[in-house]
């Protein structure tokens, strides 16, 4: 196991950065490993109990989290968590090694840290006001499907109006990045919020989803930026916590 | 949200109610403010009027202001940009992430030119707490109504 340690870098196993978390809340019983301890001692993690001081703070973070995030975007998972002063994120690495960077960032720089994780940006217009209906298990189909066949009029098969057809073909002619970012207050599905998008040169498309069905309608980066503000705590939020914790 | 005149008779707007308004404070044709700090920062509207130094055609105008801004702003980035309404003249929105002392600050700004003048209606609050207010200031800027100067006078 590799752990890499520097001032303002830290690059571990997950589940290793959540069983250090343990040692600052021993409410949570997740034991270090033998060979996670070792490989924290050589890298200046861990010096027998004590955790280095720059660490702390992320770890204490974790433990005050007022709600979690999980990010998807393509293929990559990102968890963290967001307290009344810091959120801690956990980045999986370039080389794809399991492990993950965990980065920190005041809170209140959450909104700016989401839009430059999704890359959010100005978009061309091709298509406002466009709203597609379809089976949530769809999405992938659609992503892969053919833009001239579209172009023609034909979604999956179905017909679809010219507008719609115009803009989904527009966004699948380019590259598509699929990303959604939930914040959990807590465990039940009632206490998430998402935002999920596609996002094309051409055009970035809000998904909606409800039970078995995704609604994508054309939107733009203003309301996806909002959609951010939007599931993040509030002011009031953060200072009930902050009050809590003191 | 009450409508405010300004006292030269040239723009009346909508503005959130409970804000303290102020006009032609140093070179800033209204000011609204929020009195309750949010965040380290107090949100607030502003309507501000540019001279151009030489005549300008809309699309200059609205070309040149993502550098402007870019300019002025600490650590902007242009989060989006569209062409729209302002008072019935074609307008400019932007959406731009900045700091200010550090704090992390979203500003949405509408620009127009109307009567030769450049016209600039900025919302600005903590950036947590945009969604908040999005909407008071898409209703500010789109009840903007400006007196364009005519021949014989304002109209």
């Amino acid at each position: 196991m590799i752990v890499e340690y520097s001032p303002g870098r830290l690059v571990l196993p997950p589940d290793v950065f959540l069983a250090l978390v343990s040692r600052v809340d021993p409410r949570r019983q997740v034991r270090l490993e033998d060979d996670a301890i070792d490989a924290l001692e050589r890298a200046g993690v861990l010096d027998g109990d004590a955790v280095a001081d720059d660490i702390r703070p992320l770890l204490e973070a974790v433990t005050a989290s007022v709600c979690d995030l999980m990010i998807d975007i393509d293929d990559r998972r990102i968890v963290g968590w967001v307290s009344p002063e810091l959120a801690v994120v956990l980045l999986p690495t370039r080389e794809r090694d399991g492990r993950a960077d965990v980065v920190a960032a005041p809170t209140v720089n959450l909104p700016i840290f989401l839009t430059e994780l999704t890359d959010l940006g100005p978009r061309s217009d091709d298509g406002r006001g466009v709203t597609i209906e379809l089976d949530a298990d769809l999405l992938p189909a659609l992503l892969a499907g053919d833009p001239d066949e579209v172009a023609a009029g034909t979604l999956l098969g179905q017909p679809i109006d010219a507008d719609a057809a115009h803009a989904l073909s527009s966004l699948l002619r380019g590259a598509v990045r699929r990303w959604r970012v939930v914040a959990a207050w807590g465990d039940g599905a009632d206490d998430q919020q998402a935002v999920e998008a596609l996002d094309g040169a051409t055009g970035a498309w809000l998904v909606e989803r409800e039970g078995d069905r995704a609604r994508l309608s054309t939107v733009t980066p203003t309301e996806l930026y909002r959609g951010f503000t939007a599931l993040l705590p509030t002011a009031e939020e953060l200072a009930t916590a902050f009050r809590a914790a003191r | 949200m009450p409508e405010v005149r300004h006292p030269s008779g040239l723009f009346t707007i909508d503005v959130p109610a409970d804000w303290e308004t102020a006009f032609d404070v140093e070179d800033v044709a209204l000011v609204v403010v929020d009195p309750v700090d949010d965040f380290g920062f107090q949100p607030n509207l502003v309507v501000t009027v540019e001279h151009p130094e030489e005549p300008l055609d809309v699309d200059r105008w609205f070309s040149a202001q993502p550098e402007v801004l870019a300019a002025v702003l600490e650590d902007a980035r242009l989060l989006d940009l569209e062409v729209t309404e302002v008072s019935g003249q074609p307008a400019m929105r932007l959406l731009v992430h900045h700091f200010v002392d550090g704090a992390p600050v979203t500003v949405e700004q509408w620009t127009a030119l109307v009567g030769g003048l450049g016209w600039f209606v900025s919302g600005s609050v903590a950036s947590l707490s945009y969604d908040h207010l999005a909407d008071r200031f898409r209703h500010a800027a789109h009840s903007m109504r400006i007196a364009v100067p005519t021949a014989g006078g304002r109209s």
